[in-house]
């Protein structure tokens, strides 16, 4: 038989929230030499805005949910240059796949740091546009967090329920 | 020596050429997943692989088992966020010579990359 829990609990917190935060600030300071600051941290609601440029990935197994990294353009634009010391100005191509990497990178670390769960990391899908839809589990409480990064403004929402055995 | 880097990233695969490059190596191929992976191996002498695990159509493991069925000896590294004990083993079981977990920073990309491509294979 199955346990549920949902997204504002303690044990969530300690068991999503926390290696999502983590594996955030492991990514950025490992593979953008940027700082990151954590800044307003709350329950994602039908307000919450989205950037420009979004990459959802899927965790399955046990625990199940989605992690969307949102972020403007400018920002993606400072993380193809970082990387590759090239420049560009359309969220197509480079701009796109970096940011899918970046989701990529904060899910597998974050998966990695959740010792606990035996999980699956799905193939980033990147979204242009603001208007964003995440399929999040029915029972979960997504959250979102926002940072200031030297790559500059960046936006994390994810949800999740446990359910392990 | 020629190089096979394999991601579905884009960046990811230029980053590994410019560092490849920057080490003197100048034949870099690319393939976006194991399935065009695969046909570039069977086609040109590559001496080296270095591939990420999650990946569409084939994954980096299921590249690494196929090519270790018709050929033991290339070396294989996985670039990969997977880093738990339990796939790090799962890779060894199927091969992999060695293993490089995301994020990584320049420095540990360039000395994984100089390591292992300056290894003719036998």
């Amino acid at each position: 038989m199955s346990t549920l829990d949902t997204a504002t609990s303690a044990s969530m917190t300690a068991a999503i929230v926390n290696p999502i935060l983590a594996a955030a600030k492991e990514t950025f300071t490992t593979m953008f030499s940027s700082s990151i600051t954590r800044k307003e941290l709350g329950l994602k609601t039908s307000d919450t805005k989205f950037y420009g440029l979004n990459a959802v990935i899927s965790l399955t197994g046990e625990a199940v949910g989605s992690l969307c990294i949102s972020v403007p353009d400018a920002t993606a634009f400072e993380a193809v240059y970082r990387m590759l010391e090239i420049r560009v100005d359309k969220t197509e191509g480079l701009a796109s796949d970096t940011i899918g990497e970046m989701a990529n990178v904060i899910a597998g670390t974050a998966k990695n740091r959740m010792t606990q769960f035996d999980l699956d990391l799905g193939i980033p899908n990147v979204i242009r546009g603001t208007n964003v839809t995440i399929d999040f589990p029915s029972s979960a409480s997504p959250m979102y967090v926002t940072f200031d990064t030297d790559l500059g403004e960046l936006m994390l929402v994810f949800g999740f329920i446990i359910n392990k055995q | 020596m020629k190089i096979l880097v394999v991601d579905d990233s884009s960046m990811t695969r230029m980053v590994a050429k410019k560092t490849l490059n920057s080490l003197g190596i100048k034949d870099v191929l690319e393939a976006e997943d194991g399935n065009v992976a695969l046909s570039i191996f069977k086609q040109e002498q590559v001496d080296c692989i270095f591939t990420d695990w999650n990946m569409p159509q084939m994954s980096g493991l299921e590249l690494l088992k196929a090519i270790r069925e018709i050929n033991t000896t290339v070396p294989i590294i996985m670039v990969t966020t997977e880093g738990s004990r339990t796939k790090v083993v799962e890779a060894i079981q199927a091969g992999v010579n060695d293993y490089l977990v995301k994020p990584f920073t320049p420095v540990a990309l360039r000395e994984k990359l100089s390591k292992w491509a300056s290894v003719p294979a036998t």
